[in-house]
């Protein structure tokens, strides 16, 4: 078998929420799945959808949210149909999410050591005190803080942005999850602790074998840390395929203009390109292509129907009209 | 070109909390002696991570921080101890835009009423009549309709908005502008827009802009010259090409080389600093970037370096160009 499993698997997954008595959908048929030892990237911008699409993994979802249907396979199980009490099995354990904002969602009346011991007394019940304070100086060891002894009975006040974020990595990587999910993991930290902070996780990675699903709307980090990637506009994927694909042959209208839209750090850029408009709010989701309002090559059917995701050479798959597999030149 | 701006020594050092009986326990040295021109039409990009002081300098040009010492001249005049009416006539040449366009709009105010204001209360526009007809005009400068006026923020979206806080900004018509992280906030699609936007309103205005920012693409997408800052102090300042040709500081490079690129192509290894910006309440002694430089020698922990000008225009504060030429 030359092809990795798939560890995490979305198939036709549908959600929405409720406003004003309505229920809007926002995420249209998602199915995307992340191999075994692989780094996915999904990358949109605010309003896609990419933050609900980790949490809808984890049933963490707003009040609002609504599950319309479709799947989530975790190791071909469907994490739909679980009960909460086995969600709280998995949650921690198997699937580890780190979020964007350390401050937030650290408890800052807790000492750090007390928030990593958690996991591990939870998940680990047989574990002793004792082993349990080791376990958790040796994992901020692992994850590049200096001090580990100390810095354990310290609370998150004390410590720095990047030492936080460390924490939260601590945290999750606690029981070495088959998958992690990273939601904007360096977008509040400076550009020197980012590149940090991503080595670390790369680190991590290759130690544990494990997966990662990494959610940002910076595509500079994509491009140095994932193996694939997936483009979400409006709640749908609107290109998916190899780094290679999606930087090199970037073929969807929306892909090619975003990456057209970037100043760049190595050369000297002119005018730049610039979507016109901006991105629709959940209310004001068009029939049709989603992106078809704001595109350059928009034709009549692209805003009555759908178009699906469809592969254009293997691997890489693209949604859309003119661009697409079954397009008619 | 001259100098429209001529910054000397400034110094700003934030009083830590003191309790009852007790003196300042400290100071926080966000800037700590800046000495910089602004030319009169270029674009001064001022690079840094958080705690480099770069949004203070932004804060304290402008007046919304007290200079604890140095000198601010606009046009040869030292603007930073004026106070009442001079003060006021001065802000009309300098103006802010802000990170944030939600926070930094008033949202009980219609964006026409917020755009009046400040040409009513600075005599630009006699009454709200001709306030309104003024208002429309800056609305169509920054690629909003006219009618647009009669709304409040919350109809409007973030690329929409940071439009506005641009055409708040512009209201008296300053000669600089002063943008601190103004893109950041943005999506990537609406963020290059706006930066064609203050692209073209330079050419059509002919304004002096000081770009705050810690994006470094962004930097040589504007700049006709860039500023990198490290805990209070300018570490290198270098015309647009030179620097990313050439850069110079150990902390530039390392800048740099952190960012990540939006492409597949082979990069250099990345140079990752280790350890952490440190505290600006007690900066490290001798070159204060000494703690987490690559290249440290034994002087740096010591002797804090000069900015000196290596090339013409290239100024650099490293021990690794004193001895040179």
């Amino acid at each position: 078998m030359g092809t990795p499993r798939n560890v995490l698997e979305f198939r036709k997954y549908r959600m929405g929420f409720r406003i004003d008595e309505q229920v809007c959908d926002l995420i249209d048929g998602l199915s995307f799945s992340v191999r075994e030892g692989s780094v996915l990237g999904v990358v949109g911008e605010s309003g896609c959808g990419k933050s609900m699409t980790a949490l809808s993994v984890l049933r963490l979802l707003p009040t609002a949210a609504v599950v319309h249907g479709g799947e989530i396979l975790f190791n071909g199980e469907n994490l739909l149909a679980k009960t909460e009490k086995e969600m709280e099995k998995i949650r921690g354990r198997d699937i580890a999410m780190v979020f964007q904002e350390p401050m937030t969602s650290l408890n800052p009346v807790h000492t750090v050591g007390q928030q990593i011991g958690e996991v591990l007394r939870i998940h680990r019940p047989a574990m002793g005190a004792d082993e349990r304070r080791q376990t958790t100086i040796t994992l901020l060891r692992d994850v590049g803080i200096a001090n580990p002894e100390q810095r354990c009975d310290q609370f998150p006040h004390q410590l720095s942005g990047g030492m936080r974020q460390r924490v939260m990595i601590a945290i999750a990587v606690a029981c070495r999850p088959q998958i992690l999910l990273a939601d904007e993991p360096t977008t509040a930290l400076d550009g020197t602790i980012q590149a940090q902070v991503l080595a670390l996780m790369q680190e991590l990675k290759q130690q544990t074998q494990g997966s990662i699903m990494l959610i940002t709307h910076n595509l500079g980090v994509v491009a140095e840390t994932c193996s694939e990637v997936v483009i979400m506009y409006a709640g749908r994927i609107v290109e998916s395929g190899t780094i290679e694909d999606i930087f090199d042959r970037p073929t969807h209208p929306y892909t090619r203009g975003l990456l057209a839209s970037l100043p760049s750090l190595v050369s000297d850029s002119g005018e730049l390109y610039s979507i016109p408009g901006s991105v629709p709010t959940v209310e004001n989701l068009e029939p049709g292509c989603r992106f078809a309002p704001r595109c350059s090559q928009r034709r009549d059917i692209c805003t009555r129907e759908v178009p699906v995701l469809a592969d254009v050479a293997a691997g890489h798959a693209v949604a859309c009209w003119v661009t697409g597999a079954g397009a008619t030149p | 070109m001259s100098a429209l701006l001529q910054i000397r020594g400034l110094k700003k050092y934030f009083g830590l909390k003191k309790s009852l009986f007790q003196r300042e326990r400290g100071y926080v040295h966000a800037l700590d002696g800046i000495d910089v021109d602004l030319m009169e039409g270029e674009t001064l990009s001022v690079v840094g991570e958080s705690g480099s002081g770069k949004s203070t300098l932004g804060r304290t040009i402008v007046r919304l921080e007290q200079a604890t010492a140095g000198s601010i001249s606009y046009q040869g005049r030292d603007i930073s101890t004026l106070s009442g009416a001079s003060a006021q006539e001065f802000r009309q040449h300098i103006q802010m835009v802000f990170q944030d366009p939600y926070a930094s709009l008033n949202p009980r105010l219609t964006v026409g009423h917020a755009l009046a204001e400040p040409m009513l209360v600075h005599r630009k526009a006699a009454n709200r009549e001709v306030a309104k007809v003024a208002v429309g005009e800056l609305l169509g400068r920054v690629g909003l309709r006219a009618e647009m006026a009669a709304s409040y923020p919350f109809a409007f979206s973030g690329g929409q908005r940071q439009r506005i806080g641009i055409a708040r900004a512009l209201s008296l018509g300053p000669r600089i502008l002063i943008c601190d992280e103004a893109v950041s906030a943005l999506d990537v699609s609406v963020q290059s827009q706006i930066l064609n936007l203050f692209n073209q309103l330079k050419r059509d205005l002919g304004l002096t802009y000081l770009f705050i920012t810690h994006d470094l693409a962004v930097v040589r997408y504007v700049s006709d010259r860039v500023m990198v800052m490290y805990l209070g102090q300018v570490v290198e300042l270098a015309p647009r090409d030179a620097f990313f040709k050439r850069r110079l500081h150990p902390y530039s490079k390392a800048l740099i080389s952190a960012a990540p690129i939006a492409s597949t192509a082979p990069r250099e290894a990345k140079i990752i600093l280790q350890g952490e910006i440190p505290n600006a309440i007690n900066p490290p002694s001798g070159c204060r970037f000494h703690t987490r430089c690559p290249s440290v020698m034994k002087d740096c922990h010591v002797v804090e370096p000069p900015l000196r000008e290596v090339e013409p225009g290239h100024h650099v504060r490293c021990h690794l160009y004193t001895s040179a030429s």
